[in-house]
């Protein structure tokens, strides 16, 4: 059993204030690693699908996620699907398994209805200033649901991961000396240079 | 400011000990320094642009950067440029001033031939390594002189940005009755749907 308090204070120190958002990451997270069976991911050997999209309220919902799946920004292994909603599908790559675990919605409206969001965020108070005794309930809301009241948590399901080809060679950029991977080389005359500096020397922006 | 504790910290947040994470850590303090801040909890003060790309090695850096700056993928507040490269430009919103900060390759040849990186080009995963031979690597990069492994741009003016606000409304797609951004909902007849619900662009 994978528990979310486990992971509740290194969360709160990676992602630097509290609010509802971050724990239910953490719990969505460890719902679906209990599901498939699986640990925290030390390399990639679990990839996370976050439907979240941009300059929306609650994406802290990733930090979460990667904090307690262990699929990061870093690892390449947690991507944004960009659907402006809550879901997170864990993929565990080797069994060539995954689930989709979703916060429930009524979970989801019920903190909206609270003073946090309401007397708070809605009037665009970062969630870093809202007053402890605020944002404490939501939180322990959060930590302590049943998972039944909290989470949908899907069936598993087969999927077949084809793992993209990693490339490790580099070289260092002809114009600036910095390295750069291989494959994000580009020429400029008889130069092997980085993109930015292709685009200052060449005044062309590539697509 | 460059304690040893925030890097363990950073590899316990990562999955394991490497190179690039620790050069990440290292060229986000410098950037922080640089600017004068200190690393951010909310999502209205910095903002970085990691270099990074997608499916290549050291990529790990990246991860180093988000713990040591407070910038993060779910604050969003980092944002990958895509050009296969180990640099971050962090940007103070508010003072409207940036820095780049990048991995210098002048311990490159110390790293490729360590141990570590050997039984990497060998397939194996980086957590299956012994801890000493991965400590033995992350020190050639964080116990260097700055000069060897950071290359520390002058700080500059940064303006003709936009950052925009959050959007704060949420309703249930019509279809599965989750919630989903407003900004996220698709129009389907009179009816308003997340985008797998709607079918647009799948």
């Amino acid at each position: 059993m994978i528990e979310a308090k486990d992971y509740y204070e290194v969360g709160l120190a990676f992602h630097g204030h509290k609010c509802p958002a971050m724990p239910m990451g953490l719990r969505v997270g460890a719902a679906a690693m209990d599901k498939l069976g699986v640990g925290r991911s030390p390399d990639g050997q679990l990839v996370a699908l976050v439907e979240l999209g941009d300059d929306h309220c609650a994406t802290c919902f990733a930090d979460g996620v990667q904090v307690i799946t262990g699929c990061t920004l870093g690892k390449g292994n947690i991507r944004k699907l960009n659907y402006g909603k809550w879901g997170l599908t864990l993929i565990d790559k080797k069994a060539g398994r995954a689930v989709r675990v979703t916060p429930r919605a009524e979970a989801m409206v019920a903190n909206k209805q609270t003073d946090f969001f309401q007397q708070y965020r809605m009037k665009g108070i970062p969630a870093s200033q809202v007053p402890e005794e605020v944002v404490q309930p939501l939180v322990d809301r959060v930590m302590n649901a049943p998972v039944a009241q909290l989470l949908s948590i899907g069936e598993v399901f087969k999927y077949q991961w084809k793992e993209p080809v990693t490339v490790f060679e580099s070289f260092v950029c002809e114009s600036c000396g910095e390295m750069t991977v291989e494959t994000y080389g580009r020429l400029l005359g008889a130069k092997r240079v980085c993109i930015p500096c292709r685009a200052r020397l060449s005044g062309q922006q590539e697509k | 400011m460059k304690s040893k504790e925030i890097l363990e910290g950073a590899f316990n947040f990562h999955g394991h000990i490497c190179w690039a994470s620790t050069a990440g850590v290292r060229a986000g303090l410098a950037a922080l320094e640089a600017l004068g801040v200190k690393r951010t909890g909310v999502s209205d003060e910095l903002h970085c642009i990691v270099e990074i790309g997608d499916n290549h090695g050291a990529q790990c850096f990246a991860d180093g950067v988000q713990f040591a700056t407070g910038c993060t993928l779910g604050k969003g507040n980092i944002e990958k440029s895509g050009w296969g490269k180990l640099a971050l430009t962090l940007i103070d919103k508010k003072r409207e001033k940036s820095v780049r900060v990048s991995y210098w390759p002048g311990r490159h040849k110390m790293v490729a031939e360590s141990a570590f990186m050997k039984k990497r080009g060998m397939g194996i995963p980086p957590s299956e390594i012994p801890k000493e031979e991965a400590w033995e690597m992350a020190n050639f990069i964080w116990e260097a002189p700055e000069k060897e492994v950071l290359k520390i741009e002058p700080v500059k003016a940064y303006t003709g940005r936009e950052f925009f606000s959050e959007i704060m409304g949420l309703r249930p797609c019509d279809s599965c009755g989750e919630l989903v951004s407003v900004a996220y909902l698709r129009v389907v007849g009179d009816k308003h749907m997340c985008i797998p619900c709607s079918g647009y662009a799948l």
